[in-house]
């Protein structure tokens, strides 16, 4: 595992706030966002339905106006360079060649109509003009090989593939002009666990061998486990716990994060009937909480203390490189 | 718990098969998909009996076959010692034998508001509405739902509270089967527990028996009292939870097991992987003799020759389909040490 402390920043994002807007006004769906990636490091962004976890990864790409969202401040940095800053134009060229995305769903994601070489070609021709049609169809077979589809799918249309192979090709697609940051969002969501295996697999290796920073965004603690550095866990949009994956997993300084890792069934540890330490409520989606700690309701040490009722807790070190966004910090137990 | 003589069965399947033929122009000819090939399980009365197995092992597809959703090929299904008829639900089966599924949403008409929706069984099933509203009290007292969200319509509760509803609709003809089809898959992590706990207490309460689809072995594991795997509509493994999760001795059971994600990544790096190469074969034209032999990394040259049956390993009840049943997991031929993960085994026939 390489926590890289003194590798190369590829990425850095301060303050990002970005909002939709309904009929009661804005509802802001990521609330402030600041972390930084360094070359190597994969960065996992946790969360529920409605923590805002999939409109900040399209922020993050640049896109966030392409879902109909809105960024109202902060900055997404690669290389110096503020993305959110450049004209749309500049924006696409710095898109797949610096920063790169692999969609939810890999099913919908591709055309069906178009061969998922033909999309390749596609992506690997927008960087590359001087590429030849030849030259991009050879890259284009040499890609699928290297997330393990057979070169030979080159000519297969997105649904003569199955889900484990249309997200090989999804892969490939993100890595085709060798990006600096790959952003993942749900990329084992669809799949059995066999084929989860091996996608995390490729995961691995990809990154081993390319160097690029890795953003997944999942809602799932074994693929954060099994595959990521830091992680940064959402609440209601707002980051409520940043620190690296053992502490997270050990010593979780946030009630949220602590009440999910309780919540969920251990193979390795119970078999057989056991009761399951369940979270109240429901999660809160953006706009649902108006002052104080999106949290408290269905907290478990708030014990209705007026502080959680009114004031928002800031994010602050509450240890060596691990941030947490609660004002009873100190009493959260694993 | 194990299963105990045939009177304590609450559902007895015999040798089921659930072939589909395909109707398209020029497919006629076209091998039929044999999504259920042969499946026999028994559920004993309050026991949870889990099936498990990925997507297109056929899982869904024996539910929907003892719900009678299905028609089948062949085979038996006997609940409480009535035998089903094919096509015909009998008044047994249509208050015994109820199914919650997976998208609680999907399967709740949004022009109805929730009482309606818990009520409606009863309704098609002509109980008088004096009775159906003191049941209905009774079913949200049960599923922990209140009157105030049971004048709403679906679409206006939140996830969790949609699959209450289901489950409320699906007691609400006192059933004593319940057949849950990936009950928690679509819930978010906050609140499947919630879900989990509460099938918990009405099967402790109403003394239930549980069909218990899912693909997440961890879920499983914390549910059920014996587990059944399935690989291309057949049962390859069947035995209690702790036989299946801790000393299979299936190969494919034995992959199933190794690819759940350790949930912690202090970890990582231990234990061994089964990663299984490719994907499952076409149920329409599966591998000749034990199917499962293009992805097994025991395979020797007798495995496409022969079928084999579901046998008992040792003279205990736990049941395996494999020539070469073993607990252990060799690190063998073929296999990468070293990665990340530590032993990984890469599974393919040896040739």
């Amino acid at each position: 595992m390489s926590v890289v402390a003194a590798a190369t920043e590829v990425m850095r994002v301060r303050d990002l706030v970005v909002e939709y807007s309904s009929r009661d006004g804005p509802l802001r769906a990521v609330d402030g966002a600041s972390f930084e990636l360094a070359a190597g490091e994969t960065l996992g962004i946790v969360g529920e339905s409605g923590s805002g976890k999939t409109t900040l990864a399209m922020a993050l790409m640049g896109l966030a106006e392409a879902s109909g969202a809105k960024v109202r401040s902060g900055s997404v940095t690669f290389d110096g360079v503020d993305m959110l800053a450049l004209p749309s134009r500049r924006r696409r060229g710095l898109r797949g060649k610096v920063v790169a995305m692999s969609f939810q769903d890999p099913m919908t994601s591709f055309n069906p109509v178009w061969t998922v070489g033909s999309q390749l070609m596609e992506t690997i021709r927008a960087h590359d003009r001087q590429a030849t049609r030849a030259e991009a169809l050879d890259r284009a077979r040499n890609l699928l090989e290297r997330v393990g589809v057979p070169a030979e799918h080159v000519g297969l249309l997105p649904e003569q593939l199955s889900g484990g192979m249309l997200q090989r090709a999804m892969i490939a697609v993100a890595i085709a002009n060798q990006p600096r940051v790959i952003i993942a969002d749900e990329p084992v969501t669809a799949l059995d666990v066999t084929v989860q295996a091996q996608i995390l697999q490729l995961f691995r290796e990809l990154l081993a061998s390319t160097g690029a920073g890795l953003i997944i965004v999942t809602h799932d603690f074994g693929v954060v486990a099994e595959l990521v550095d830091r992680v940064l866990v959402m609440y209601a949009g707002k980051t409520v716990e940043l620190a690296d994956v053992n502490s997270i997993f050990h010593t979780p300084h946030h009630p949220y994060t602590a009440a999910l890792l309780r919540s969920r069934p251990k193979l390795e540890v119970t078999i057989g009937r056991s009761r399951l330490a369940a979270i109240p409520g429901a999660p809160a989606g953006p706009g649902e909480v108006s002052a104080g700690c999106p949290f408290r309701s269905r907290c478990q040490i708030s014990h209705g203390r007026d502080i959680c009722a009114t004031d928002d807790p800031p994010l602050v070190e509450v240890g060596k490189g691990q941030l947490s966004a609660c004002h009873f910090w100190k009493e959260v137990t694993p | 718990m194990t299963v105990k003589g045939q009177e304590e069965l609450a559902l007895d399947v015999e040798d089921l098969k659930v072939h589909f033929s395909h109707t398209g122009p020029g497919k006629r000819d076209a091998p039929p998909v044999r999504a259920v090939d042969g499946v026999s399980l028994s559920l004993g009365r309050g026991e949870t009996l889990a099936l498990v197995g990925e997507s297109g092992s056929g899982k869904s597809t024996v539910a929907r076959a003892i719900m009678g959703l299905v028609p089948r090929t062949s085979g038996s299904i006997t609940f409480q010692g009535e035998r089903l008829g094919d096509g015909h639900r009998s008044p047994l089966q249509r208050h015994g034998l109820q199914m919650v599924f997976q998208n609680a949403r999907g399967s709740l008409n949004p022009r109805m508001r929730v009482a309606d929706c818990i009520t409606e069984p009863m309704r098609i099933n002509h109980i008088s509405s004096a009775q159906r509203a003191t049941r209905l009290d009774e079913l949200l007292d049960m599923v922990g739902l209140s009157r105030r969200q049971a004048e709403r319509f679906p679409q206006e509760l939140s996830g969790g509270q949609q699959q209450r509803v289901g489950i409320a609709r699906s007691l609400a003809l006192a059933p004593s089967v319940l057949i849950l089809d990936e009950p928690v898959s679509a819930l978010d992590v906050s609140v499947q527990a919630q879900i989990l706990n509460l099938l918990a207490d009405l099967q402790d309460e109403l003394g239930l028996s549980y069909l218990f689809i899912s693909h997440d072995l961890a879920v499983v594991a914390a549910l059920s009292d014996r587990v059944s795997v399935m690989f291309l509509g057949r049962v390859v493994e069947t035995g209690t939870t702790e036989q299946i999760i801790r000393h299979a001795v299936h190969p494919y059971t034995q992959a199933l097991n190794s690819a759940v994600p350790i949930e912690d990544p202090a970890l990582r790096g231990r234990g061994t992987r089964i990663v299984l190469t490719g994907d499952l074969p076409s149920p329409s034209n599966p591998p000749s003799g034990c199917t499962f032999h293009t992805r097994c990394w025991r395979a020797e040259s007798e495995c496409p020759l022969r079928v084999p049956a579901l046998v008992p390993w040792g003279d205990s009840d736990h049941l395996h389909a494999c020539l070469f049943p073993s607990e252990s997991i060799p690190v063998g031929a073929g296999s990468k040490v070293g990665l990340e993960l530590g032993a990984t085994v890469t599974t393919g026939p040896k040739s």
